[in-house]
């Protein structure tokens, strides 16, 4: 099994804050990787390092390197737009855009010129949308406002919209948190199927779902990553105190 | 009380349920031996009785493990807890078995006494009992250390057993009465269940050895 992203003495700062704490992991390929923590640990902190979504809040400094296959995404050269193709987000609550479901998807083709014919980005839609699980349902109706839908298929419609444009890596900040229980199976069913062919990093506070749903887990404790390793075992034999203190709950 | 002091209350009462389900055994095997020494069909019948305690100890313990799980969705120690728990109380119940096995001798051997016991039974009997006493203070303690003498004591058992084995086949081929040969038998059957009880009672340590290190770990390899 590769590994996807290797993150390497990485530290953050908001201003002279230090959110993380040199950490030290690799995400392996086509794996879940989940992480878990309480509030304010610094997980959706470093979920956002991934794809340098924090370049957009003033004030903040990266040191280390965070290498996606092979190479560091913040040296100088990168672009990051072309970075955060590469690397896409779901964010916690569902985001649409104010537009049908069809332009919704398309978007992100469009302005990237991923697709030249009408028929070729009608293909791409579709792909998306049965790759979200979400065809069968708004097959009938591409032209309807997106929010029109409900929650959980609005969260994978922002799904498609991100597998449209051929990302290698989806992050997920606790994509199933404004989601009713049969949604978030829903969700949850479909990041296993596409971890066949992403990479998935996913931040949730429901130590249940990262037990279920993931294969790895890191647990993360005032922006130090405390420990790592296969699910199975962090949640059943944890190696640290403090990983054993937070997932019985008698500390967090 | 907290959700985590109420899980914890409902642990602390788990381990106690088994303690008693333990000593409930313990007592069972005191009596199948006193049976079986004295012949006596009285406390062959006890014997029976408090097996029915133990197997309906082993249903009720199971059914909190499951609301436990249900209600608390455990994880890491707590997890162990209680899988340690349901892998216990089948073994517990298991040697209950054993030690009903052995009061079911009695009327056998009342009908055809044996004169000639190997004293090796006795010292079987005596080193299972120990041994049961031993792992249930390991669990109430958590202490993989007497969880790990455990195998050793059980080695003992083996090599009895195999000394027993070899008397009672003898006594077998110098007896031509059919009837006696069977009683004689019956002892063999007794050494058996002696035998097994001592391997259960190795398994339990076993589970305690994980619950406290999170491993599973064979801790006699000579058992087959």
């Amino acid at each position: 099994m590769n590994n996807k992203l290797e993150i390497r003495d990485f530290s953050f700062f908001y201003g002279s804050f230090q959110a993380l704490k040199n950490l030290n992991l690799v995400i392996k390929e086509k794996q879940i990787t989940a992480l878990i923590g309480p509030s304010g640990c610094g997980k959706s902190t470093f979920l956002r390092c991934l794809n340098r979504m924090n370049d957009t809040i003033g004030g903040t400094r990266a040191e280390g390197a965070i290498l996606l296959d092979g190479k560091d995404i913040y040296a100088p050269e990168v672009d990051v737009v072309e970075l955060r193709q590469f690397i896409g987000m779901v964010f916690q609550r569902p985001n649409p855009f104010p537009q049908s479901i069809y332009d919704n998807v398309a978007f992100g083709p469009r302005i990237l010129g991923l697709t030249k014919r009408r028929e070729e980005l009608d293909q791409v839609v579709r792909e998306s949308l049965e790759g979200a699980a979400l065809w069968d349902d708004v097959k009938h109706r591409l032209r309807d406002p997106a929010l029109n839908l409900n929650p959980g298929q609005q969260q994978r419609l922002c799904i498609a919209r991100t597998i449209a444009v051929k990302p290698s890596v989806i992050l997920m900040d606790e994509p199933c948190s404004a989601l009713d229980p049969v949604a978030t199976l829903s969700v949850e069913e479909l990041m296993r199927r596409l971890s066949h062919d992403y990479t998935i990093v996913i931040v949730t506070h429901n130590m249940q779902q990262a037990a279920r749903a993931s294969d790895y887990t890191g647990f993360f404790w005032l922006g130090e990553l405390v420990e790592f390793g296969d699910t199975d075992r962090i949640f059943s034999a944890p190696q640290a105190p403090l990983t054993e203190a937070y997932i019985t709950g008698r500390r967090g | 009380m907290t959700v985590r002091a109420h899980f914890d209350r409902k642990l602390s009462e788990l381990r106690d349920h088994i303690l008693l389900m333990g000593s409930r055994v313990e007592e069972e095997l005191k009596l199948a031996l006193e049976a079986l020494n004295t012949l006596n069909p009285d406390k062959a019948r006890e014997v029976f009785a408090a097996d029915r305690i133990v197997n309906k100890s082993r249903f009720d313990i199971e059914e909190k493990c499951f609301s436990l799980i249900v209600t608390q969705q455990p994880a890491a120690r707590d997890l162990r807890t209680i899988m340690t728990a349901m892998n216990i109380i089948i073994d517990l119940e298991r040697m209950g078995d054993q030690a009903k096995g052995i009061a079911k001798v009695v009327p056998h051997l009342l009908k055809n006494p044996v004169p000639d016991r190997p004293l090796e039974l006795k010292q079987m009997g005596e080193e299972v009992s120990r041994m049961l006493n031993q792992v249930m203070l390991a669990y109430a303690h958590g202490n993989i250390d007497l969880a790990r003498v455990i195998a050793r004591q059980d080695d003992a058992v083996d090599t009895l057993y195999a000394q027993v084995f070899g008397k009672i086949m003898n006594q077998m081929a110098q007896v031509s009465n059919p009837d006696k040969i069977e009683a004689t038998y019956e002892l063999l059957r007794v050494a058996r269940e002696l035998e097994r009880f001592g391997d259960l009672a190795t398994n339990v340590a076993e589970r305690i050895i994980y619950l406290v290190t999170g491993s599973l770990e064979e801790i006699n390899t000579d058992r087959d």
